[in-house]
């Protein structure tokens, strides 16, 4: 299960080099996945696809994994965390090696990834789709033991029960608070798809129940489709209160359940902060991000600007227009896959091809709404949104619209969570 | 030369060797998040191996009478005609359960 050792790893660059195309060498190439989510299980599936005679691990910091898109149905207690997570057994049954480990260091220069365990796994070229870290530190009072008082939420597993339950255990009547960041932050509609399916919950075993989201900006994502259908279904139950008003949170103190706003106070019986967030860390300390918060990468073949042979994408690197989410994850590691493939034949990558995204909310389990982008590699090498194309869910629809969104919602995620996982 | 070079290798390698990727292969992969499994049991169709003329008519129309119900009428703008022409000749030569 273990890459190749570091000698047999320069014994096989030394070859490549003199081949110059290491596909070729007696040595098989070896691609090394960090990250186990969406970006980093596409990549190593797609890539052990096309390029069987490919050694692809894929490192994993768990032997299970949580999806974050629908962990908000966990949360209104529509579906279990079970119904969410899944184990690599498919993966590593189609040909990846999975090793379990967290990744210390990704050392581009000597083409190793470090695991925290002391072992060093060799490779040609790496794939690094780590997520994101939530920035504890960006808002005073709030770190890794307040965030068990006042739960983020903002990785599924622990915290999405912690939220759960505590939502379940909400006096009558009591106040549901949300901090939510500026951008750029994981899943940008996520926040009000949250809002939205608590009020779901909260309708039916607490209908007095009152949600305040404290935003860090002033207007967000889809954000008339949320209002229409918030004013239908929750009538006076979801409160929006923009940066302009809020003035921006201060701190927050997890003992008395506050969040410190410039001109407001907000105290919550639940309090679910979701704070700034940065690329995961292993990329920080690779430095990946230079001096900044995200990974600048080569738009067209998400190599990294500072570490040549280390792929990143996903919600870690900033990925020309495309939003931090799932499906974008998805496809950007399935495309690297091919850019990697034809790198290693000593090919051209395909650069002319299309990039989509999609992003379904739920704002009931039977009221779904989308915003949709596509994405071209322009001139200048930067992956733009296409003009006159995308777009979002129309205004005033039927019922029968957004129930059809709802069940394509549910098609996709089950749809791209079996070609991952299963 | 060096191209040939390389297919001999593939041939030498005996290769399930893939050859090399196309504009409508990437392409698919977006397309493949929704539609990619062929299972079709879902509310979105499966569309792998379906006849390229009964896809392109698909195509098309979505691109000429938009529609509010799904979300093709908005990506299928982007396309030219001819690259909607590959994505449906690479669509029906996959495998899957549409066929
Ligand atoms: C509430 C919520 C709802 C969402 N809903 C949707 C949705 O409906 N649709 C959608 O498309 N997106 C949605 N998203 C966004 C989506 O979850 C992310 O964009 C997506 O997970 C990004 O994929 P990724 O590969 O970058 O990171 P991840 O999927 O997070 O995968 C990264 C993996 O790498 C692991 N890792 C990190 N560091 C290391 C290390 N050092 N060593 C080993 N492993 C490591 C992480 O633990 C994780 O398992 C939602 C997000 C939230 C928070």
């Amino acid at each position: 299960m273990t890459g190749p050792t570091r000698r047999q790893t320069l014994a096989m660059a030394g070859s490549a080099g003199l081949l110059a195309a290491p596909a070729l060498s007696a040595g098989r190439a070896h691609v090394v996945v960090v990250g186990g989510g969406f970006g980093g299980t596409a990549a190593a599936r797609t890539l052990k696809e096309i390029a069987p005679d490919t050694d692809v691990t894929l490192v994993v910091d768990a032997d299970r994994f949580s999806t974050c898109p629908f962990s908000n149905l966990v949360l209104a207690d529509e579906i279990p965390l079970s119904r969410i997570t899944f184990g690599f057994d498919a993966v590593a049954a189609a040909g990846v090696s999975v090793r379990v480990g967290v990744a210390a260091e990704i050392d581009a220069a000597r083409k190793v990834v470090v695991l925290q365990d002391g072992n060093e796994i060799g490779f040609d070229r790496a794939i690094v789709s780590p997520g994101i870290d939530l920035n504890f530190g960006a808002i005073p009072g709030y770190d890794a033991g307040a965030a068990q008082r006042m739960p983020h939420a903002w990785k599924a597993g622990v915290q999405t029960e912690l939220l759960r339950d505590q939502i379940g255990a909400m006096p009558p009547g009591g106040t549901f608070v949300m901090s939510v960041p500026n951008n750029p932050y994981r899943c940008p509609p996520g926040p009000y798809e949250r809002a939205s399916l608590v009020a779901h919950r909260l309708s039916r075993i607490n209908p007095t129940a009152k949600i305040i989201i404290v935003d860090g900006k002033d207007s967000f994502s889809k954000q008339s489709l949320f209002m229409e259908g918030w004013d239908r279904l929750y009538p006076g139950m979801i409160t929006h209160v923009p940066f302009a008003e809020n003035g921006g949170v201060k701190d927050v103190d997890a003992a008395t359940l506050t969040v410190e706003a410039a001109f407001e106070t907000f105290r919550g019986d639940v309090v679910n902060v979701i704070p700034p967030q940065t690329a995961a860390g292993v990329a920080l300390r690779s430095g990946l991000a230079g001096d900044g918060d995200w990974c600048q990468i080569d738009q067209a073949t998400f190599e990294s600007e500072t570490a040549p042979g280390v792929h990143v994408l996903g919600d870690a690197a900033i990925v020309g227009d495309m939003p931090k989410s799932g499906f974008s994850a998805s496809v950007q590691g399935a495309v690297c896959a091919h850019v990697v493939a034809s790198w290693l034949k000593g090919a051209e990558p395909v650069s002319d091809a299309v990039l989509l995204n999609t992003c379904y909310s739920l704002l009931s389990p039977d009221y779904g709404i989308s915003v949709a982008g596509v994405y071209r590699v322009n001139a200048e090498g930067r992956l733009k949104s296409v003009r006159d194309a995308g777009g979002n869910s129309p205004m005033a629809a039927d019922d029968g619209v957004r129930q059809a969104e709802a069940g394509f919602a549910l098609s996709w995620y089950d749809t791209l969570t079996r070609q991952l996982f299963g | 030369m060096f191209k040939n070079l390389i297919l001999l290798g593939f041939l030498f390698m005996g290769a399930a060797a893939a050859a090399q990727s196309t504009t409508a292969e990437v392409t698919y992969l977006s397309c493949a998040v929704c539609h990619g499994d062929g299972q079709g049991d879902d509310a979105i169709p499966a569309i792998q191996g379906r006849p390229h003329d009964m896809l392109l008519a698909s195509l098309s129309s979505f691109a000429a009478e938009g529609g509010t119900a799904t979300i093709m009428h908005r990506f299928i703008t982007a396309l030219t005609p001819a690259e909607m022409d590959d994505l449906a000749r690479h669509i029906s030569g996959l495998e899957g359960v549409a066929q």
